[in-house]
């Protein structure tokens, strides 16, 4: 019974993470990695810098594009800024590891649930063993490829694909149950100058 | 009371040098109707305009502006497309209350009376062109200066929703021929957003299927 249900559990999470990725039949699920093990891979540096990627936001049928700013003080601090690609600027808040504060939100965006979600979704994405719930997916034990938490609603699920250097340039974020999804690709803007 | 007067000194010689810098100085109403008039007879001419563009977004949390380019297409009297091709390749376009984005392959169709920053943005940019600055509404406060290079109009939004992502819009027109060499606004945020315009060819071929919205 319990290998059915393990079974059935990784089709669940086979179809909702990875889709069609071969890269899942070699992946290992870990279950509720302890949090204070440490040994869950980073998928974003901790270098103070400042990082460009371009967004697909998709909720349901509706689209919208833009650019994401991220600029890290340390481990812990960092900034990130959303405008559109015509330059207007919609949210810039900062994430100190707890709290999050917003410098500016323009009015349409300025919703608790939404700016929560964003603040959620950044805080994994800076660190994965952020939660005892967490199941992670690897190919080799240094490299972090998706990661699953929450249930129902609050169902989150992160793919991280096309590393270079140590870090994915391309990171997809789904909310299944909300029929919301966020992909990040490293921009082509020229980092370095920035 | 030696320190009150290098202060004072100071002060005044620090202010003098950037008032002699800026030369921007406030038009009078005939010098406001000459230039509308020139922007008119300019407008009247213009069917069409191709241009490049440079987009620069300046961020406090930048040590350098962000650049893209590409080429921005206009054509009388609702018409406009702004086609980024660097860093990514991303077109914004705007035919009467449509706007279509378009990027990645994916295709965003916008109704404009549903994003009023974008209307008002067209709103301005049309009236520009068009040379019915003046009469863009009661939404704005508008004042005109000019500097060493031409003719700058500020535009301020009085509408509390616009008011609440952008402060100002300024538009720097040359001063011979009123052609539009720039656009600035400047954000609730703090950032702003400039776009420089070069290499501008009037009435050239510019087909309504470049405004194709679906």
């Amino acid at each position: 019974m319990m290998k059915i249900l393990k079974s059935g559990s990784f089709l669940f999470l086979f179809f909702f993470v990875a889709g069609c990725s071969p890269l899942l039949k070699e992946g290992k699920w870990l279950q509720n990695t302890p949090f204070i093990s440490g040994n869950i891979p980073y998928v974003y540096d901790t270098i103070p810098s400042t990082q460009v990627f371009d967004f697909t936001m998709v909720h349901k049928k509706s689209e919208m594009t833009g650019i994401v700013i991220i600029k890290t003080s340390d481990a812990k601090s960092r900034r990130v800024v959303m405008t559109s690609p015509f330059g207007m600027t919609f949210l810039d808040f900062e994430l100190d590891g707890i709290n999050i504060k917003i410098n500016y939100c323009i009015e349409q965006l300025n919703r608790e649930k939404v700016i929560y979600l964003l603040k959620k979704d950044f805080e994994i994405l800076f660190k994965p063993n952020h939660n005892y719930i967490t199941k992670y997916l690897y190919t080799s034990p240094d490299r972090l490829d998706a990661l699953e938490q929450g249930n129902g609603i609050t169902k989150t699920l992160m793919r991280f694909e096309n590393y270079k250097d140590n870090w994915p340039q391309t990171i997809l974020i789904k909310h299944p149950y909300l029929r919301l999804s966020l992909l990040l690709k490293k921009s082509d803007y020229d980092q370095e100058s920035l | 009371m030696k320190k009150t007067l290098l202060a004072f000194f100071f002060l005044f010689y620090t202010s003098a040098a950037l008032w002699s810098q800026s030369d921007i100085k406030k038009l009078t109403s005939s010098e406001i109707s000459v230039f509308d008039l020139k922007l008119k007879s300019r407008a009247e001419k213009t069917v069409t305009l191709v241009a490049d563009f440079r987009q620069e977004k300046k961020m406090d949390m930048l040590k350098n502006k962000m650049i893209s380019k590409g080429e921005f297409k206009y054509k009388r009297e609702d018409k406009m497309g702004f086609f980024y091709s660097s860093p990514m390749v991303y077109h914004m376009i705007i035919n009467g209350q449509w706007l279509r984005a378009f990027s990645n392959g994916s295709n965003m169709v916008f109704d404009l009376n549903n994003n009023p920053v974008m209307k008002e943005i067209r709103g301005l940019i049309s009236a520009s062109f068009s040379g019915n600055l003046s009469r863009v509404g009661s939404n704005y406060k508008i004042e005109y200066f000019s500097d060493n290079e031409g003719i700058i109009v500020s535009v301020v939004p009085l509408n509390r929703q616009l008011a609440s992502i952008i402060t100002e819009i300024r538009i720097y027109f040359g001063r011979q021929n009123a052609e539009i060499r720039r656009l600035k606004i400047e954000e609730r945020s703090g950032s702003t957003t400039e776009y420089i315009f070069s290499n501008q060819r009037i009435n050239t071929d510019v087909h309504d299927e470049d405004f194709k919205i679906r």
